[in-house]
């Protein structure tokens, strides 16, 4: 279900990314009590609510706190260097199908929150739409070429600078469940 | 570093407390945070999922959803038959508990 408020929508945007190191489960758990609160509300009582619930790095930090240590298992290092690997150069390996996987495996992985996946991957996506788009439109003109190298480089370069902010992204939840 | 007493108190009681009120009714996150934090059991509705994730581990509480009185759907908790054993057991040493400890302690104001 949607909030109307632009205000409430980003409270729980705000809430999600700090319950990152959290359990997906957890994470959901608060995320979706908050919302069946908010959802509804007019701005003003939104916004009153919000007041009485707080900073949500503050309810996160407690959230975690309050976790038995076994429930907070250390996101695997490996797991994030093929995912990175596949996403920046899988797609060249192994044509659309190691990019593919390593959307998958993004997708798949219960660090990143789905907020941070659904950029990662509509990024991707769009990098991909970008460079076969240039692909097709200047293929058999005099600036083929540059159609060409447009293929190649786009979609790594974006690739690259994802593969930057998922590392980020993972280091801060690892750090949480350390 | 002082330890912080109450909130090693509340630590070691806060389940029974949302045990407790879940026997009264079955409610939602929101009004269970809301009477825990009033009360000044838990800092904020952050260390209330955490606990309930725990009970309904143990099979104490379960979880449904359930129409509200304002008409909101809503993700209600409410007690298991374990739950509601585990809470008579808790009723039941509590009462001795407290009295050994205050006899221990001393009933008289320290000056």
């Amino acid at each position: 279900m949607n909030s109307s408020s632009p205000v409430v929508t980003t409270y729980l945007n705000r809430l999600e990314s700090a319950l990152a190191p959290a359990p997906a489960e957890l994470r959901a758990e608060i995320v979706s009590g908050v919302r069946e609160e908010l959802d509804g509300l007019d701005a003003d009582a939104a916004a009153a609510r919000i007041g009485e619930l707080g900073d949500p790095a503050l309810i996160a930090a407690e959230a975690i706190e309050g976790l038995p240590a076994p429930a907070a298992a250390k996101p695997s290092s490996v797991y994030l260097g093929f995912t990175l690997a596949l996403l920046v150069i899988g797609g060249y390996l192994l044509p659309f199908v190691g990019w593919l996987a390593g959307l998958a495996l993004i997708i798949g992985s219960p660090v990143w929150t789905r907020r941070v996946k659904r950029i990662a991957v509509s990024i991707s996506a769009s990098a991909a739409v970008v460079a076969l788009g240039a692909l097709l439109i200047l293929r058999g003109q005099s600036y083929g070429t540059v159609g060409f190298v447009l293929f190649l480089f786009v979609p790594f370069v974006v690739n690259l600078g994802l593969a930057y902010f998922l590392a980020s992204r993972w280091t801060s939840a690892a750090r949480g469940n350390s | 570093m002082a330890t912080d007493i109450g909130a090693q108190l509340r630590k070691g009681v806060v389940e029974f407390c949302i045990l407790g009120l879940l026997h009264r009714e079955p409610t939602y996150g929101w009004k269970l945070s809301e009477e825990l934090v009033e009360r000044g059991m838990i800092a904020s509705i952050g260390t209330l999922y955490p606990v309930l994730g725990r009970l309904r581990a143990q099979g104490l509480v379960v979880l449904s959803d359930q129409v509200s009185d304002t008409g909101r759907p809503r993700k209600y908790y409410s007690l298991t038959a374990a739950g509601v054993s585990q809470l008579r057991e808790f009723q039941a040493q509590w009462q001795p508990f407290t009295s050994t400890v205050s006899d221990l302690v001393g009933r008289e104001k320290i000056q």
